[in-house]
């Protein structure tokens, strides 16, 4: 069963002179162990999307399900891990341990129970053992990231919610956790993430969603997110679009340096054998 | 214009930030600072703008050494710094009373604070939002308001301190042309970032490692410096893809990697002789 | 979006171009006038300067009655109380409730001063840019010995610049630390042992950084505490003191009405 919004509205301030519309008519489904990134612009409603899939938030018309469930249900909160921009905004423990710890009790898990989910989650997103009784706060950003994500996996959630988890982190942090992001999706968990750097993430996206001024604009896959091309894209796809648009027969899919040094060696091959062929009928 | 000289500065819990650098900002020049969190660089911003006084060693700020306490005032005039947090640099209700801030500070009358603050909005091309409150503002054009900020105060020298790091792609790149046409209008610039790809046009880039400068240069000889890979600082994918092309006999010259347009057509051109 | 209440609107009308320190003062004087006057004439006499005011402001007048609708609860409340629970003859008695003519006088006569108040402060905030606001009260408190208590009157006038300007985002990081630990099963109602500190730990540590982000950014436009100027200009003209005199008949007016 899915994630599943039907005809979803949101206002901020309902009812009062201060009424701010966000979110309008959003239709979504988000099937167990996708890849999904949400795009848009700063204040276009994203942030607003991802509080209503765990009921922080709730919608003023349409509907939100969670497997069929009600999204502020226990149970479905369960279900929805999430993760903010800020690890600081939430840590507060004095170990790592009472960190992770802190989401399990808090659904009435038993310590033993507790313990052995701890372990687990401090695995998937790949810390140390030793990590556990170290002071959040005396580890680096990207290593605190990995402990909000951690805390989150500990409820070993079907779908993992990210509003910006890489924004403000330094190019190793960035790397940390797009690496763990790659894992965690590979064991089976739907990964649903807010972002603007589509450098990082476009690797692991397996579909877009862009939304603009509280509706969904765009809705598909990267590859044809990557042909509409409505916003600045990544350096490497750009080029590769250039290419194309130059009358080279590159493959516009192609958005990593390996894939564009395999492509531009493949056509630079092509044009030596039949040195005839010009770059319009290479096309 | 701001000489380091044998700077070594200390965090109050003992850890050193910078061990003995020896830099010099030349007038005019645009110097990027790359290096990890932790690495010294907004330390190296604090000693450069005279906010944070240098635990041994010296810092002098034309002419004027950043301990002599009489001379903070001439340095603010100097120099001025943005910082990576849009937000929790506004001090205003509104961008112009925020503006007004800094010329208030240096106890110039009222018209010329007007005319600073009408300075610095068209500088920065924020006149539209001139009654706005600066937190309705976005990302890219908050971090433009601070940038005004410390442009109504006419500073010879501006400091960045990973303005880009907090916003979107787009906003970073909005930002970074306005600061690269304050350079052309002969405005002293130190650009801190952890991103490579901003500081392509740079005239010279320090690289710094565990409170040191490790590599010092123009971004070609920076960028081909296969120490950058081992401090876990990714090159510019495009300038990655062309190393990677030259390993294959495909040489594309420097010009070209600045822009994907530039790359495109550099292929282009090396296909069609062929 | 919409414009908050309370809002600077810029212009230039002879209500604009006045000296902040002369409206601060006709506010706090129409203030007390409000609750000075006990007869429904001064109230109509104040609503009447009230709108002749407004309107030599050029401000659309719905911008003032929205600085009352978020207030307009309270004050319906404040009403019925008084309607309600003030002992005298009695109008229509239903149930346990019976509202009295003393009532019905006394509640009115005090929804009047709030929503006079409210409408008086709005004129001010509307046509006052807040910095002129806060350097006009910087001017009138100069002259005060604040020095003993150890800060000068500039300081404090940063201070309450800075104060509003950082509510917020003092709000902003309250949701933000609140949607984080209910997203991780935070129940406040149910535990709040374990609430309190997940929430006032981060909360803690988060405006600590953006106080001294903050001070380094002050420090870094040249904030030192000391004597500073102010972009507003503040001169008592020939008009200022004609509105001065206009207030001092009006204020004698209404006392004597």
């Amino acid at each position: 069963m899915p994630i599943i919004l039907e005809n979803v509205s949101f206002s901020y301030s309902r009812k009062t002179p201060l009424e701010t519309p966000a979110l309008r008519e959003i239709s979504l489904r988000i099937e167990k162990g996708e890849f999904v990134g949400i795009l848009g612009e700063k204040g276009a409603g994203k942030s607003t999307l991802t509080k209503l899939f765990n009921g922080l938030l709730r919608p003023e018309a349409g509907t939100v399900r969670i497997d069929g469930l009600d999204p502020s249900s226990k149970e479905a909160k369960r279900r929805i891990g999430m993760v903010f921009q800020q690890a600081a905004d939430q840590l507060f423990c004095r170990t790592v341990y009472e960190e992770i710890a802190f989401g399990l009790l808090n659904f009435g898990y038993s310590k033993r129970e507790a313990e052995e989910r701890i372990y687990e989650a401090i695995d998937s997103v790949c810390l140390d053992q030793a990590a556990l009784s170290r002071d959040p706060f005396s580890l680096s950003g990207g290593e605190m990231q990995r402990v909000a994500l951690a805390s989150a996996l500990a409820l070993r959630p079907d779908y993992l919610v990210l509003d910006e988890p890489i924004t403000g982190l330094d190019p190793a942090g960035k790397k940390e956790i797009l690496d763990t992001l790659r894992k965690i999706k590979n064991m089976g968990t739907a990964v649903i993430t807010v972002t603007h750097n589509l450098k990082g993430f476009f690797p692991l996206l397996e579909r877009v969603v862009l939304i603009k001024e509280g509706r969904i604009t765009f809705q598909g896959s990267r590859e044809s997110y990557l042909e509409k091309g409505c916003v600045p894209l990544p350096p490497i796809a750009s080029m590769m679009k250039e290419l194309r648009e130059r009358g080279i027969p590159v493959n516009p899919a192609a958005f990593t340096v390996e894939d564009a040094l395999e492509e531009i060696l493949r056509v630079k091959s092509a044009f030596e054998k039949g040195s005839s062929l010009t770059a319009t009928e290479g096309n | 214009m701001i000489r380091l000289e044998k700077v070594s500065y200390s965090y109050p819990d003992g850890t050193p930030a910078l061990e003995n650098i020896n830099l010099t900002i030349k007038k005019g020049e645009f110097v990027g600072v790359i290096g990890k969190n932790g690495s010294g660089k907004s330390t190296l911003a604090l000693q450069l703008s005279g906010l944070l006084k240098p635990g041994t060693g010296r810092v002098v700020i034309r002419g004027m050494d950043t301990r002599d306490p009489s001379r903070l005032q001439g340095i603010r005039k100097f120099v001025g710094v943005v910082f990576q947090n849009p937000e929790t640099q506004f001090v205003g209700r509104t961008v112009e009373e925020d503006l007004a801030f800094g010329p208030e500070n240096l106890c110039l009358p009222p018209v010329e604070i007007r005319r600073c603050v009408d300075m610095a909005l068209a500088e920065t091309e924020l006149e539209k939002y001139r009654h706005r409150s600066p937190k309705t503002l976005s990302g890219g054009q908050g971090q433009c308001a601070a940038l005004a900020g410390i442009l109504a105060m006419r500073p010879e020298c501006l400091i960045f301190d990973e303005v880009a790091s907090m916003l979107d792609p787009e906003s970073g790149i909005a930002v970074l042309e306005t600061i690269k046409k304050l350079h052309k209008k002969g405005k002293t610039i130190v650009y801190i970032t952890h991103n490579l790809e901003e500081l392509h046009d740079a005239d010279r880039i320090l690289v710094m490692e565990k409170g040191k400068i490790k590599i010092e240069g123009d971004p070609e000889s920076v960028f081909s410096d296969v120490f950058l890979q081992d401090l876990g600082l990714p090159l510019p994918s495009l300038i990655e893809l062309a190393a990677n092309l030259k390993t294959h006999g495909v040489i594309i010259p420097w010009e070209s990697t600045t822009s994907p347009q530039n790359f495109a057509e550099e292929i282009c051109r090396l296909f069609l002789r062929t | 979006m919409k414009e908050p209440v309370f809002s600077y609107v810029p212009g230039t009308s002879l209500l604009h171009r006045f000296d902040p320190r002369i409206k601060i003062a006709a506010v706090m004087l129409l203030g007390i006038l409000t609750f000075r006057i006990e007869n429904f004439e001064g109230i109509a006499a104040l609503f009447a300067f009230f709108f002749a005011l407004a309107s030599l402001s050029g401000l659309p007048m719905k911008m003032f009655f929205r600085a009352i609708k978020p207030m307009m609860l309270f004050i319906t409340f404040i009403f019925l109380a008084q309607l309600l629970f003030t002992d005298g003859k009695v109008l229509v008695s239903y149930w346990i409730l019976q509202p009295s003519l003393e009532g019905l006088e006394t509640g009115l006569k005090l929804a009047a001063r709030f929503i006079l108040l409210l409408l008086f402060a709005a004129l001010l905030t509307a046509s006052t840019n807040p910095s002129a606001i806060t350097c006009g009260i910087e001017r009138m408190l100069r002259p005060l010995p604040l020095r003993w208590l150890g800060i000068t009157s500039f300081e404090l006038a940063t201070m309450m610049n800075i104060s509003i300007a950082f509510l917020p985002l003092l709000f902003e990081r309250v949701e933000r630390t609140k949607a984080a630990q209910a997203a991780r099963g935070m129940d406040f109602v149910k535990n709040p042992f374990r609430s309190v500190p997940a929430l006032a730990i981060p909360l803690l540590r988060g405006v600590i950084r953006d106080a001294e982000e903050l001070a380094l950014a002050m420090e870094s436009r040249g904030y030192q505490g000391s004597r500073r100027t102010s972009m507003h200009e503040l001169s008592i003209q020939k008009n200022d003191w004609k509105a001065l005199f206009v207030l001092a008949v009006f204020f004698i007016f209404v006392l004597f009405l």
